[in-house]
C-alpha cells in the first residue's frame, strides 16, 4: 500500500485519491482504481508525480486566463455514426470557422474478437465501437465535446486529442468518474488525420488504449485536399480504418481467458501488453469485422479516401490490387501527399490517409502488410467493388494448363 | 486276436490329428474376423443417384472420437472443446487432411472394415436437402471468375456449436448445412493425381472451397479471394455395411 502524498494543495477526496495524471495533488496511485484486481500487482515501474509547484502554477494560469469570446461562431451539431463509415460533412467548408458540437459516451462492453475461436474482450469505447468514431471538422473549426461516463462504469475515462494544443490534449481536464460528464473546447489549428484516445494515468493508459479507447479526427484544409501542384482533390467515399492491437490473457491450455467484467483482466492484461506481442490485430474491433456481409463496397471510377488509425503500434497497409495514389503518410494535409505508393507506413500512435480510384472490378483487400498480421491476428479488410474489367491493365494470356513440352 | 498298431504306424494319424488342431486353432486366432463394433461409428444408409448404396457416418467425428485416437498416439493432435463449454460434444475442428487420413488409418484398423472419406460428389448428394441454393455470383464476367466465389450474404455464425445443433437429412445425417466443412477425397483440378501428390482438396460445406493438405485452421482473409471455411473437420463413409 503506498503513501498517499497531500501537499494541502485541495481537500483529499475519491477524486483526487483515484487521479493517476500529475494534475492530482496526490498521485501515490498510478492510474487504477483499488479494486481486488489492483491489490494482485507486482511492483510495476512508477510515474513519478509531476512536483505540486509546476501542477500548482499550471492551475492557477488556467484560473487567469480570459474566456474566449464566442459571439460570432456558428454552432453545428455533428452526429456521429459507427465505423468504418464517415459523418455527414463538406469537404470545402462554406462559411467562417464554426463550433462543432459533438457527444461521445464511453461504454464498457463485452466484445468477441474472433467467433471462430470465441476469444472475447471487456472492450473500453467511445460509443460503444472499436474504434471509436470518425470526427470531421475544418483547420480553425472548434470541436466543443461532451464526454459522458455513465454511472454503470467501472472504470473513469477521459480523452486525449493528438489535434488540439494543450493540457495533455485535454486528457488533463477531461477526467470523468462514473456519472460524470464534461464539456472541453479545442481549436483544430493544423489539418490533418489526428489519433484520439482515453489516457487516464500510467499503466491505465496502454490498457485503456489496448482494450479499444481510440480514434480519428480528420481536420480537412477550408479548401479541401490538394496534391503537391494544389490541384484539388475530391473523395466519393471515405472508407475507416480503426486497427486495434489487442493482447488477451491465455490459460494454461492456450485458450483465451473469459472474465466477468470491465477491468477483470487488468493484471493479466498487463503481462499480455508486456510481451509487446498481439494476440489480435484487427479492423473495426474483430477478426473478419469488414469481410463478407460486411465487406465495403465501391465501384470502378469511384475514390475512396481510406483513413488509418493505429493509436499504439505502427503498421503498414496495402491495398492488394490497387495502389494509393496520394497519401499523407504522417496524416498531415499541410504536406504535399506522397504519389503512387504500394505500401505506406502508419506510425503507431497516429492516422494517415490514402486516397485511390478503383479501376478494376473484382475483390481487393486492404492488410497491415505484415503478412503474419493479416492472416494470422485478423489485420484484413476487404472492398467488393463492381464495374467493367479493363483488359489493356490485366489480361490472362493463358489459363493455367499442363505445362507443353 | 486284436493288434495294435506300432507307434510309428500312429505318428502319421497322430501328426494329423495334431495339424488338424494346428489349423482349427490358427483359424480361430488368424483368420479375417468381423468388425470391432466398439470401434464403427453410428452410420446410416443414404441411397445416391445411379443404385449406389453408402453407410455414412450420422455425426462428424467427434472431440471423443478423435481424442482415442490420439490417446493411440495414431493421430498427431490433441483437440479440446471451446472454453467453459466442455460439457457439449463437440465435432472434431482443426483437422488438416494429413490428421484425417491418419484417424481413418486408425479406424480401419481397429474397426477391422473399410471407411474412406466420401467424394464431393458422393456429399453433395448427401447433402442436397439441406445446403441452401447457392446464391447468384456477385460477379458474372469471366474475367471476374477469380473473384466469383466471394460471399457477401448467408453466411453462418462461425462459433462451433455442438454436435447435432444443425438440419438433419430424411436419412438422418446430421450437421451438413453446419459451419465445419468436411474433408474430401477429390483432388483439385486432377482428379488423377494420386493423393499423396495432390496440393489440394475439395472440402464441403455451406460453399464448396479448396483447401491445402496442411491446413488445420483456414485462417480468415489475408488474400481476397472467397469466404475460407470456418472449421474443418471429417465425416466417414463406408461402401458395405459393418458386420453384414
Amino acid at each position: 500500500m503506498t503513501k498517499l502524498y497531500n501537499p494541502g494543495l485541495m481537500q483529499t477526496s475519491r477524486r483526487n485519491v483515484l487521479r493517476g495524471t500529475a494534475l492530482a495533488g496526490a498521485a501515490a496511485f498510478v492510474g487504477g482504481i483499488a479494486t481486488p484486481a489492483a491489490a494482485r500487482l507486482g511492483p510495476y515501474a512508477r510515474v513519478r508525480p509531476v512536483s505540486p509547484m509546476v501542477v500548482q502554477a499550471q492551475a492557477d494560469a488556467i484560473a487567469k486566463a480570459a474566456p474566449m469570446d464566442l459571439t460570432g461562431f456558428a454552432r453545428v451539431r455533428q452526429e456521429l455514426v459507427a465505423p468504418p463509415f464517415a459523418p455527414v460533412h463538406e469537404q470545402v467548408a462554406s462559411g467562417p470557422p464554426k463550433i462543432v458540437e459533438i457527444t461521445m459516451v464511453t461504454e464498457e462492453r463485452l466484445m468477441v474478437v474472433d467467433e471462430d475461436t470465441g476469444a472475447s474482450i471487456w472492450a473500453l469505447t467511445y460509443n460503444g465501437s472499436v474504434p471509436g468514431p470518425l470526427i470531421i471538422v475544418h483547420q480553425d473549426d472548434y470541436v466543443e465535446l461532451t464526454l459522458q461516463n455513465p454511472a454503470a462504469s467501472q472504470m473513469e475515462h477521459n480523452i486525449d486529442f493528438h489535434a488540439s494544443t494543450g493540457a495533455l490534449g485535454g486528457g488533463g481536464l477531461t477526467h470523468v468518474f462514473p456519472g460524470e460528464e464534461t464539456v472541453l473546447r479545442w481549436k483544430a489549428t493544423k489539418p490533418g488525420v489526428f489519433t484520439y484516445h482515453c489516457a487516464p494515468g500510467g499503466e491505465m493508459i496502454p490498457y485503456h488504449v489496448c482494450h479499444g479507447m481510440n480514434g480519428t479526427v480528420m481536420v480537412l484544409p477550408r479548401d479541401g485536399l490538394k496534391d503537391g501542384d494544389g490541384n484539388p482533390l475530391r473523395y466519393d467515399e471515405i472508407a475507416y480504418f480503426g486497427e486495434q492491437d489487442y493482447y488477451l490473457p491465455k490459460d494454461e491450455n492456450g485458450d483465451y481467458k473469459q472474465y466477468e467484467a470491465a477491468g477483470d483482466d487488468y493484471a493479466d492484461s498487463l503481462d499480455a501488453m508486456r510481451t509487446l506481442t498481439p494476440t489480435h490485430s484487427v479492423f473495426n474491433g474483430a477478426v473478419g469485422a469488414l469481410t463478407g456481409e460486411t465487406a465495403l463496397k465501391s465501384s470502378v471510377g469511384k475514390t475512396v479516401l481510406m483513413i488509418h488509425n493505429q493509436a499504439n503500434r505502427d503498421t503498414r497497409p496495402h491495398l492488394i490490387g490497387g495502389h494509393g495514389n496520394f497519401v499523407w503518410q504522417s496524416g498531415k494535409f499541410g504536406n504535399a501527399p506522397e504519389v503512387g505508393l504500394e505500401t505506406w507506413f502508419v506510425r503507431g500512435g497516429s492516422s494517415a490517409a490514402a486516397l485511390y480510384t478503383f479501376e478494376q472490378p473484382g475483390v481487393y483487400a486492404y492488410v497491415n502488410h505484415n503478412l503474419i498480421e493479416a492472416a494470422l491476428l485478423g489485420a484484413t479488410a476487404h472492398f467488393v467493388v463492381d464495374g467493367e474489367w479493363d483488359n489493356a491493365l490485366m489480361e490472362q494470356v493463358a489459363a493455367p494448363r499442363p505445362i507443353e513440352t | 486276436m486284436k493288434t495294435t498298431a506300432p507307434l510309428t504306424k500312429r505318428l502319421p494319424i497322430i501328426g494329423a490329428m495334431f495339424m488338424g488342431a494346428a489349423l482349427i486353432l490358427g483359424a480361430v486366432l488368424w483368420m479375417p474376423r468381423g468388425p470391432d463394433l466398439a470401434y464403427v461409428p453410428e452410420l446410416t444408409q443414404v441411397d445416391l443417384p445411379q443404385g449406389k448404396t453408402l453407410y455414412v457416418q450420422v455425426h462428424e467425428v467427434t472431440l471423443a472420437d478423435w481424442n482415442r485416437c490420439f490417446d493411440a498416439g495414431a493421430c498427431a493432435v490433441q483437440l479440446r472443446p471451446p472454453v467453459g463449454r466442455g460439457e457439449q460434444l463437440f465435432p472434431a475442428t482443426g483437422i488438416s487432411w494429413i490428421d484425417a487420413n491418419d484417424y481413418i488409418t486408425w479406424i480401419n484398423r481397429n474397426a477391422r472394415h473399410s471407411f474412406r472419406l466420401p467424394t464431393s460428389a458422393e456429399w453433395r448428394s448427401i447433402a442436397a436437402e439441406v445446403i441452401p441454393d447457392k446464391p447468384a455470383p456477385l460477379f458474372a464476367s469471366p474475367n471476374l471468375d477469380w473473384a466469383s466465389a466471394y460471399l457477401m450474404e448467408g453466411l453462418k455464425s462461425r462459433r462451433l456449436e455442438a454436435a447435432g445443433s444443425y438440419s438433419v437429412t430424411q436419412a438422418g445425417v446430421a450437421d451438413l448445412d453446419g459451419n465445419v466443412w468436411e474433408w474430401t477425397q477429390d483432388c483439385f483440378n486432377d482428379p488423377n493425381l494420386p493423393s499423396d501428390r495432390c496440393p489440394a482438396f475439395y472440402v464441403m460445406g455451406e460453399h464448396e472451397a479448396v483447401m491445402s493438405f496442411l491446413v488445420r485452421d483456414p485462417a480468415r482473409g489475408g488474400c481476397a479471394v472467397g469466404s475460407p471455411p470456418a472449421h474443418l473437420g471429417m465425416r466417414l463413409v463406408t461402401d458395405s455395411k459393418p458386420g453384414a
